[in-house]
């Protein structure tokens, strides 16, 4: 392996400036990446790459028995939350909700508020049933997590009695 | 397995964009510079390990990173196009008393910055500064006249 290589003599190289030729494609190269790194910092403060300006949605059922807010797009392990507001039974004191085992999996879903009065473990499923506040008609409940999954993956939560809710979002590294 | 893979990716990464960012802030020549680097560095760590607290984990990132490091410099030495890629070639900013202001301009360096190597260097005159040049690692050598 060759390490001394054939530099033309330093005084020589000075008159030159070195390696102008070389230093001016560099800066072209330079350029693109500075236009890169602007683009990639423009895509994560618009939501393309993570939680953004534009990176929140809001899904809901046909029976509006169920709606969502969440980022389309999440990154793996960084926190996020999902905002579920349900439909409340008339009367009831209690909502029960039926949600995806991937929420709690892949979402890593680690607290939930309120917290919920009773867990039942399906085997591709968990239902929850939360306290609410007599007379309610609405209930809002937070779900947070750290996501492990990348790229597309599609959730679902429904009631007892009402239809599936589903949405997906997109995991990042 | 992701933690050695996160390091040798997070060395990759911030020797491009510190070669993409200039050769200034390599030098640390400003407090303004030294906090790019001491973002840079952790923002990687972050990065790299995220939870993982554990002293394999920290050890995996660091032995990966200087083995990196140890290739890198291999390959440098093999391929000459690639030591210049990542280390860049020396830079002429003054000559004979002809500033070369697109360099200058390009390298984001002042007049001052030159002034400032020449006292180092022991001049009070730049008259007596034959070539100024901003070498690979952003130090500024100073040739003086005969």
């Amino acid at each position: 392996m060759k390490i001394i290589h054939d530099d033309p003599p330093m005084p020589e190289e000075i008159e030159n400036g070195f390696y102008p030729r070389f230093e001016n494609g560099w800066r072209h190269a330079e350029v693109v990446g500075r236009c890169l790194m602007v683009v990639f910092i423009a895509g994560c403060v618009g939501g393309l790459l993570g939680p953004g300006l534009f990176s929140e949605r809001h899904a809901q059922n046909h029976d509006a028995s169920l709606a969502a807010d969440y980022d389309a797009v999440v990154r793996a392990g960084a926190p996020t939350t999902i905002k579920l507001e349900t439909r409340v039974p008339p009367g009831g004191d209690q909502v029960a909700v039926t949600m995806s085992r991937d929420l709690v999996d892949d979402l890593g879903l680690s607290s939930i508020t309120p917290a919920p009065q009773r867990w039942q473990a399906g085997n591709h499923n968990v239902r929850i049933t939360f306290p609410v506040v007599a007379g309610q008609k609405r209930a809002f409940i937070l779900l947070s997590g750290s996501p492990s999954f990348h790229g597309g993956h599609t959730f679902w939560v429904h009631l007892d009695a009402g239809e599936t809710l589903s949405w997906s979002q997109f995991g990042v590294p | 397995m992701q933690t050695v893979f996160k390091a040798a990716l997070a060395y990759l990464v911030v020797t491009i964009v510190l070669r993409i960012i200039g050769r200034r802030t390599a030098s640390q020549q400003a407090p303004m510079d030294m906090v790019v680097l001491f973002l840079f560095g952790g923002l990687s760590v972050s990065a790299v390990l995220g939870e993982d607290h554990s002293f394999f984990g920290a050890m995996s990132a660091l032995f990966t990173v200087g083995m990196m490091h140890v290739a890198v410099s291999w390959l440098k030495i093999r391929f000459v196009w690639l030591e210049r890629l990542l280390d860049g070639t020396p830079i002429v900013v003054l000559h004979d008393g002809r500033w070369t202001e697109q360099a200058m301009r390009r390298l984001r360096l002042q007049q001052a910055d030159i002034r400032t190597a020449a006292r180092q260097r022991g001049l009070d005159d730049m008259e007596q500064v034959k070539v100024a040049i901003v070498e690979r690692d952003g130090t500024i050598s100073i040739i003086e006249k005969d």
